[in-house]
């Protein structure tokens, strides 16, 4: 009953801040300088011709009236019709969609699963030349930006070393993805394994740039709480017991250190998912991300104000995610309309 | 020796993901396998195969100009040429167009290009709200034969048979594109999953943003072209253009770092070639700032600008100075007409208008920063030539929306644009029309100066029916616009572009990398 208010009471929220998300997006687009109609019409375009295109596009008119015309879109489970590509908003997002979902998940993966090891094995090998390497990489982890390290990463690995491809999505021999949008999970039930090879193989690099800084914030977070930890009457009394010090650190200590942790990666994953706007970019990978900046250079204002309520969407959605997994490993935690 | 269970681990962990990067690393392939493909860094995105629709600009129609065909054909000095219209005549005193439909042109799908699908092609044009303004000219589209079009117009305009050949001016099959669906939104949609042309390729897989991988058509009426696989990877980033291009994980890239050419160009296996193109860099004047109400303070602005110095300093070689809006292969470009670099002119002019060391004159500058090759340093480099000769430039960096949006502020409501602003005008048609003719007509909203004494030059190039005379008009025209100082001329675009030595490919003027013009030595 608790957990139904709960989430009833999230949802609410969720509303209302998508609600506040298309005011703040439709009022920026509205006052920043830039007529898409002007910068799509070609040379011949009159005066006429470019009024005609902004009436098409739902652009004249009081600003309440489109912002009523586009929340009505909305409510009806459209973002309108892009003015650029001049096809459904929503199409155009949905079937870039999964491929940024496919990177922010495995940038996910990477950085809980390589900060909580790095971060282990820092405590496990403390006061050793392991700890002030991890400890200084942690530093650089998260002082550098995700779309530096995507730079750093293609110099190095395709121009340099030459052994990971630097763009797109999956080599092209293999199929483009049609089953499920991802092309990990085509591969997976196509059981392709060339294809899977591959794909794994474009996804490491964008999703490592993507990962890295919070991956470095997971290090440092799981690293101190585990040393917090390792000083607990809990600890000494394992110790005392005879417990391997692996299982310590690896199974009680690390249990109470991954509570802080959620909450970092819960603040964390809004700049992950929006770091991925600069790293789809440089990777030429074909989610959301890229199409964000390429709407922009059109000013593109259906398909800019679907991208941002959908990472809104997003974002709202894995910070709900991340308070319910908090109480499942926090059982003191109770959940609160 | 004893091998510890924790040295064998790391050791056979470490060979292990070694194997595994290596077998994911883009492998050597067979020289024969190699020469069946080529691979494109391509520096634009596109995001839909309908050739119509979306706004593009000239290098990005590479893709479509692979996979569709255009009426007519546009050469390396921007002649245009027969193609599936293999000819044009205007008719009723240039108030109408006969077309002449190629025969034997085959689609992707084995069906027969007729008139039909040229007439129909014609006619979504002219309904798409883009290029309504261009083919909305054409009231009436009659097919009297398989292989005839005819046009009537609501209007005359000189440069209609430019646009068959220029940006969206491709066939689409009739038939097919009409089985797609209900209406047109359904059927673009439908459309870009499953394109078909007429072009020397045809699609074998499309990632919106990231791949087209393309196959040759065995059947095209021109013949297979030399290189069977064509794949175009879109790759925005310049740095990742680089490194593709230097990983070998694509043969031939453009517009990369114009610092980085050279180093590029003398790497072992590439080659570099420097490609001039249709665009024109030029300073807009701003009829609304008050000093440029007096001809000598306009003409002294261009005087002061050593644009050798520039494309040599600055573009480092990648740029051709120039004197007029009409660039090289233009239809009213003149070599002859030149416009001097005389600092010590610009100082006697600046102070006949009332300027001087002490009272120099103060204006602003709008331009773009890493929009164009070196756009931002150009303008530096400039502020400081006028500096030399008093005149303090204030630079101010804005978008290419902002420039829109700021230029079409008229009327004193808003900001206007700044009195001068950095702009890259782009003409691949050639005709003066798309260039000092929209430049400088009154009733145009893309126009850069406004004076009653430009419209008897400019209107010419408009409604001459006698294209030599109308193109002397022109000639006339771009030579005035110069002398008063209504616009300033700077220099033409010149493109990198990087490609494996073995690769045989002479750039167009458009900027387009089309991979049916390229073969492997």
């Amino acid at each position: 009953m608790a957990r139904a208010r709960f989430l009833l009471g999230r949802l609410v929220l969720a509303f209302l801040s998508l609600l506040g998300a298309s005011l703040l997006v439709f009022g920026v687009l509205r006052a920043v300088p830039g007529d898409p109609a002007l910068l799509m019409a070609p040379v011949g375009s009159s005066m006429e011709d470019i009024e005609r295109v902004r009436r098409e596009f739902g652009l004249t008119g009081p600003w309440w009236a489109q912002y009523g015309a586009f929340l009505g879109d909305l409510f009806r489970g459209h973002f309108g019709r892009s003015l650029w590509l001049q096809q459904d908003a929503l199409d155009v997002i949905a079937s870039r969609l999964p491929a940024t979902l496919e990177l922010a998940l495995a940038a996910l993966l990477l950085a809980v699963a390589g900060g909580i090891a790095l971060g282990l094995v820092s405590v496990w090998r403390r006061r050793s030349w392991f700890e002030s390497a991890t400890v200084s990489l942690g530093t650089l982890g998260m002082a550098v930006p995700n779309f530096i390290w995507g730079l750093l990463l293609i110099v190095t690995f395709g121009a340099f070393l030459r052994v990971l491809p630097i763009s797109g999505r999956i080599a092209p021999e293999y199929e483009a993805p049609e089953l499920t949008g991802s092309a990990l999970v085509d591969a997976v039930l196509r059981a392709d394994a060339g294809a899977l090879a591959s794909v794994l193989a474009h996804l490491l690099l964008p999703a490592t740039a993507l990962a890295l800084p919070l991956l470095a914030a997971v290090f440092r977070t799981i690293r101190s709480d585990l040393l917090t930890a390792l000083r607990e009457d809990y600890v000494v009394t394992e110790r005392m017991k005879g417990l391997p010090e692996a299982q310590i650190l690896g199974w009680r200590a690390l249990k109470n250190a991954l509570i802080p942790t959620t909450t970092l990666v819960g603040v964390q994953l809004g700049f992950l998912i929006g770091g991925t706007v600069l790293v789809e970019t440089i990777f030429a990978w074909p989610g959301i991300g890229q199409l964000t900046l390429q709407a922009f250079q059109y000013r593109d204002f259906p398909l800019i104000q679907g991208i941002v309520i959908v990472y809104a969407v997003l974002v709202i959605a894995s910070n709900l995610a991340v308070d319910l997994l908090y109480a499942v490993l926090n059982p003191r935690v109770r959940l609160h309309a | 020796m004893q091998v510890s269970r924790r040295t064998f681990l790391r050791t056979t962990g470490v060979g292990g993901l070694g194997a595994a990067v290596m077998t994911l690393a883009p492998g050597r392939e067979a020289t024969a396998q190699r020469r069946a493909l080529v691979t494109i860094a391509f520096p634009e995105t596109i995001t839909s195969m309908d050739p119509h629709p979306a706004p593009r600009n000239s290098p990005r129609e590479s893709m479509f100009e692979a996979v569709f065909d255009r009426f007519l054909a546009q050469d390396r000095q921007l002649k245009y040429h027969g193609h599936l219209v293999t000819s044009w005549q205007w008719t009723d005193g240039k108030m109408g167009m006969e077309l002449k439909v190629r025969q034997g042109v085959k689609f992707h799908d084995g069906s027969d290009l007729t008139a039909e699908d040229v007439a129909f092609s014609i006619d979504r044009l002219r309904q798409v709200s883009i290029y309504r303004a261009t083919y909305g000219k054409v009231k009436e589209i009659k097919v009297p034969d398989r292989a005839t079009v005819q046009l009537v117009f609501e209007r005359f305009d000189p440069s209609f048979p430019r646009w068959l050949g220029f940006l969206a001016g491709f066939v689409v099959p009739k038939a097919y594109f009409l089985s797609l669906g209900g209406d047109d939104k359904s059927r673009s949609g439908e459309f870009t999953k499953k394109p078909v042309g007429s072009g020397p390729y045809r699609v074998v897989a499309f990632t919106p943003g990231s791949t087209l991988v393309l196959e040759a058509f065995d059947r095209y009426w021109k013949g297979a072209p030399p290189i069977r696989r064509a794949v175009f990877k879109m790759v925005t980033d310049p740095t990742a253009r680089v490194a593709e291009i230097l990983s070998g994980g694509s043969d031939i890239t453009a517009e990369v770092p114009v610092e980085e050419f050279t180093r590029l160009s003398a790497q072992a296996g590439l080659k570099g070639v420097k490609n001039p193109i249709a665009d024109m860099a030029e300073l807009f004047v701003s009829p609304r700032f008050d000093p440029f109400k007096k001809e000598e303070v306009r003409l002294a602005v261009h005087h002061a600008i050593d644009k050798k110095t520039i494309v040599e300093k600055v573009l480092l070689g990648f740029g051709n100075p120039t004197s007029t809006t009409e660039g090289p292969l233009y239809d009213a470009y003149d070599p002859t007409f030149t416009f001097a670099y005389d600092p010590k002119k610009a100082r006697q002019l600046l102070q006949k208008a009332g300027y001087s060391a002490a009272s120099p004159l103060k204006l602003g500058v709008m331009t773009t920063r890493g929009v164009r090759a070196k756009d931002f340093e150009v303008v530096t480099a400039i502020a400081q030539m006028w500096k030399d000769v008093g005149i303090e430039a204030e630079l101010e960096v804005i978008t290419i929306p902002q420039w829109f949006q700021y230029r079409s502020n008229r009327t004193g409501q808003g900001k206007g644009i700044a009195p001068l602003s950095l702009y890259f005008w782009s003409n691949a048609t050639g005709d003066p029309i798309n260039a000092v003719g929209f430049q400088m007509t009154p009733k145009g909203p893309f126009r850069v100066w406004e004076s009653e004494d430009v419209v008897p030059l400019i209107d010419p190039v408009f409604e001459e029916r006698d294209e030599a005379k109308r193109i002397a008009a022109a000639k006339r025209a771009a030579r005035y616009v110069v002398e008063k100082g209504y616009i300033v001329p700077l220099y033409q675009v010149v493109q990198p572009v990087i490609m494996k030595k073995e690769l045989n490919f002479q750039p167009f003027p458009t900027g387009v990398l089309v991979p049916q013009e390229m073969s492997w030595a």
